[in-house]
């Protein structure tokens, strides 16, 4: 009779790793995925109404981990206002005027749209970097 | 005729909107009346990797009764959103309307009208 003895020590230890790699990597994609959404939403037009001041400064990104799910968000906060001039409506006028060249509404929105393919390659980017690090140590 | 103009001339086809009455293209007038919907473009459109135009519509709904505007985006927003294989000759070469923003109250207006708004993605060969 042969018997075949395999140790998989070295597998298991190998997916642990990969699976923590995998994580970590998704959540710093998430991260630099988010800040580059954050950063064009401020800045590419149609950018913010106002480049600086409060509703400028309360454009909050948050990555929360969630057992294995991971969610990034954007929003703009303690700005009651903030969905109105968003949406293109506003309480003062109508309809609203943005003043400063290269802002206007859907200054987010817009951005999710056209450019949703970067932000995906941004957080792969770092994901599949992670993960090769990972396995270029386990060698 | 632009893609806004087509989607107005559909919805006023498909509903009792009238346009330049109730159903506005482009942006609100000043005097914009209760009861009505407006339909525009706003940025964000692309081209996607099959070479189809994804063009971003916003429409809103305003009413001086809350329930009013939302119950005048619910009879808009069905008739466009997840829909393909659009027959009417307003509407031709739209393959799929997705949907970005479902629709939602926003704020009330310097009038003192509730406004609701949903946006579509349009994408056309």
């Amino acid at each position: 009779m042969i018997k075949f003895k395999a140790n998989t020590k070295l597998f298991e230890t190998g997916m642990i790793v990969a699976s923590h790699a995998a994580m970590q990597g998704t959540v710093e994609g998430a991260k630099v995925a988010i800040e580059h959404f954050k950063n064009d939403a401020l800045t590419v037009p149609p950018k913010c109404p106002y480049e600086k001041g409060w509703m400028h400064d309360h454009h909050v990104t948050e990555v929360t981990v969630l057992g294995s799910k991971v969610k990034a968000t954007l929003s703009v906060v303690d700005t009651p206002y903030a969905a109105s001039l968003h949406e293109g409506i506003s309480r003062w006028n109508t309809p609203y005027v943005y003043k400063t060249p290269g802002t206007g509404m859907k200054w987010i929105e817009s951005k999710a749209l056209r450019f949703k393919n970067m932000y995906l390659r941004d957080a792969l980017g770092r994901f599949t970097t992670r993960l090769k690090l990972a396995l270029e140590v386990m060698r | 005729m632009s893609l806004v103009q087509d989607i107005a001339t559909y919805i006023a086809a498909k509903s009792s909107f009238v346009i330049d009455t109730d159903l506005f293209i482009g942006a609100e007038t000043v005097d914009t009346p209760s009861g009505s919907i407006v339909v525009k473009e706003f940025a964000g459109s692309t081209e996607n990797e099959s070479g189809l135009e994804e063009r971003a519509i916003q429409i809103l709904a305003s009413d001086r009764g809350y329930v009013n505007a939302e119950t005048l985006i619910n009879v808009v927003y069905p008739l466009l959103a997840n829909k393909s294989g659009f027959v009417s000759d307003d509407l031709t070469g739209i393959f799929f309307v997705g949907v970005s923003s479902m629709p939602g109250f926003v704020d009330r207006d310097a009038s003192g009208h509730f406004v609701f708004s949903c946006s579509l993605i349009f994408k056309k060969e």
